[in-house]
């Protein structure tokens, strides 16, 4: 809290004591997201939990840009989310304590029946000229060029069920990108786990790139690449681990098309490779800890999705994850409503079937609905 | 007699298609400039409802371009880059840059009645197409010359075939007729209010039609336009697509 208290004064000194050349830009949107989740009966008497609960969350995100001449600028976000339901009640699955575990969130409403948390998930200052760019702080590393689990995010893998935090949560680092030519970068990123170095080449109308990194307890060594196969868009996005402690290595990739047709459809189909599987909770997950080892929990994952717009105002969608076995099964239809120029809604329902003492058992239906006004 | 008939028509063919792609060229080059940066808004407008964006562009020949979105908030810094032939589109919301497969091109721009080939121009109406002249007009007292675009057979082109209406003076490019490669007319592009920027004269305002949907239409107005500005293709990179406002 101290700390939170610190930066804030800090960022407020920064933007009152800067000269007449600074810029000051800020956009936010706001959002009511209510869920209706419907578990497993079976389970629910074994794990003595309920079969049916409610959720819901007002989310409240503010991202500020400080411009200072041409080449300092600065950027702080803050999510302030009032949580009220079960989740928030029950604590379940530790849930308040998991909104907190970062130094740059705290409640400051801590109720029975209402929880108001707040986090910074940017701040960080940046320099730039020429062709040289220096960014410290909390700031999004997004290394991956494939649309969906990037192995080659290794410092903000995201989570695909966890569809309302687009932004993705941001790490503590330093970062320096060079651009030697038009077609080429070299970006080096340091935190306290992660010292990692990424070339980037546009050759033969293919984007490439190559990733080197001690991370954690591993070695990485990475490969990926972005272009086409006539008009379709390849994608792929490889990595090699070699945990230097344990002498183990790890080999996962994945691969991925996508296409639009004439009449609006989009099509996409990925499939991700792992060496080595994981453990998953196939009731949390969104809540579950991706990182670049483990986009996805099994050997052989595949993603399917569908996206069409039916008419200017109303896009409706699916998404198909499963596993080699079917042992995991996840559907995901959505359909958004463009209400007025800056409002949408959007219902969204995730179903889950996993494998449970040999059976396939349907373990839970959740569905969501989301107003944002982006203003 | 018959051979140097042949001879004559074949020539006198050449020479049409000559014309036909010389009035194209210079239509182009007046709308484009060397180089220019625009500010526009494109407003979508339905029997029942309308929604209104606002963008900036810079372009530099047909080859390369930035497209920023400024408007509405919920889109607000997105931008696409064009290099020769190849297209990325920057997410400011997830900070990353996603190449874009040439079959998105005949995709609506943002749900507009545009495609995004008709906005980031990824074909040349100069190279994908063949020209022939096939008539003349006047639209809005300007007499101009009607010219078929026929897409080449190897073209990777949205259209089959489009026709020009040119104005003969200025070339200006009047309308747009936009047909699939069935030969079913698509969409009608008309332009209006035709005004000087700077020392430039255009039309201010295209609206795009969809030819079967009654009540339909994406109207284009140009707010500002500067012509010779001061860039190179080292401004169209993937550094400055993140730095663009």
């Amino acid at each position: 809290m101290n700390y939170l208290k610190k930066i804030t004064f800090l960022f407020a000194l920064a933007v009152s004591s800067v000269s007449a050349q600074t810029y000051f830009d800020q956009d936010y949107y706001a959002s009511n997201l209510n869920s209706f989740s419907f578990f497993n009966a079976d389970l629910a008497k074994i794990t003595q939990s309920p079969s049916e609960w409610q959720d819901q969350q007002l989310h409240f995100r503010w991202n500020g840009h400080l411009y200072v001449g041409d080449h300092i600028s600065s950027q702080i976000s803050l999510r302030n989310r009032l949580f009220t339901g079960y989740q928030w009640k029950e604590n379940s699955n530790g849930f308040k304590e998991s909104l907190v575990r970062d130094p740059l969130a705290f409640h400051s409403i801590s109720k029975d029946e209402l929880g108001l948390n707040h986090q910074i998930d940017r701040l960080y200052i940046q320099w730039e000229k020429n062709r040289w760019n220096f960014r410290l702080g909390r700031q999004r590393i997004n290394w991956g060029i494939q649309n969906y689990w990037n192995p080659h995010d290794l410092f903000n893998q995201s989570n695909f069920f966890d569809f309302d935090y687009i932004e993705n949560p941001g790490t503590d680092a330093f970062r320096m990108t060079h651009y030697p030519k038009v077609n080429q970068s070299i970006e080096i990123a340091v935190n306290n786990d992660i010292v990692a170095g990424l070339y980037r080449l546009n050759i033969y109308n293919y984007d490439f790139q190559m990733l080197t990194a001690k991370y954690y307890d591993d070695f990485c060594l990475g490969l990926g690449w972005s272009g086409q196969l006539q008009k379709m868009g390849f994608r792929g996005e490889f990595s090699f681990f070699q945990d230097f402690k344990k002498n183990l290595n790890e080999f996962m990739g994945s691969i991925g098309f996508d296409y639009n047709f004439r009449n609006g459809v989009y099509v996409s189909g990925t499939c991700l490779y792992k060496s080595k599987t994981n453990s998953f909770n196939p009731l949390g997950l969104s809540q579950m800890e991706m990182t670049a080892k483990n986009p996805m929990p099994f050997e052989y994952n595949f993603m399917y999705q569908i996206q069409h717009t039916l008419y200017p105002l109303v896009q409706v969608g699916g998404v198909l994850i499963h596993d080699k076995n079917l042992d995991f099964v996840f559907i995901n239809p959505q359909i958004t409503f463009s209400i007025k120029e800056s409002i949408d809604l959007m219902i969204s329902s995730q179903n889950t079937w996993s494998e449970i003492m040999g059976e396939t058992e349907n373990t839970q239906q959740t569905v969501f609905t989301r107003l944002q006004w982006n203003f | 007699m018959k051979k140097l008939f042949l001879l004559f028509l074949f020539v006198s063919n050449v020479m049409y298609a000559q014309n036909a792609y010389d009035i194209i060229k210079r239509s182009d080059e007046h709308l484009r400039g060397a180089s220019n940066v625009a500010e526009m808004s494109i407003k979508i407008e339905r029997p029942k409802w309308s929604r209104t964006m606002k963008i900036k562009a810079w372009s530099l020949g047909s080859e390369y371009s930035f497209i920023l979105v400024q408007a509405p908030a919920r889109d607000k810094g997105t931008v696409f880059l064009k290099r020769e032939n190849e297209i990325w589109n920057w997410q400011p919301k997830i900070e990353k840059i996603i190449k874009l497969p040439p079959s998105m091109m005949m995709q609506s721009w943002m749900g507009s009645d545009f495609t995004n080939d008709d906005l980031i121009k990824e074909s040349s109406i100069l190279t994908d197409y063949t020209h022939e002249i096939i008539g003349d007009t006047i639209l809005l007292d300007r007499p101009c010359y009607i010219i078929e675009l026929t897409a080449k057979e190897d073209a990777a082109v949205v259209w089959g075939k489009i026709n020009l209406y040119i104005d003969k003076k200025d070339f200006l490019q009047m309308a747009s007729e936009f047909y699939d490669e069935d030969g079913y007319l698509i969409n009608k592009m008309e332009a209006s209010d035709i005004r000087y920027f700077e020392d430039k004269i255009l039309p201010a305002t295209l609206t795009m039609t969809p030819f079967e949907d009654d009540g339909q239409k994406t109207t284009l107005q140009y707010k500002s336009m500067e012509y010779d500005i001061d860039i190179n293709e080292n401004f169209f990179t993937q550094q400055n697509m993140k730095r663009l406002r």
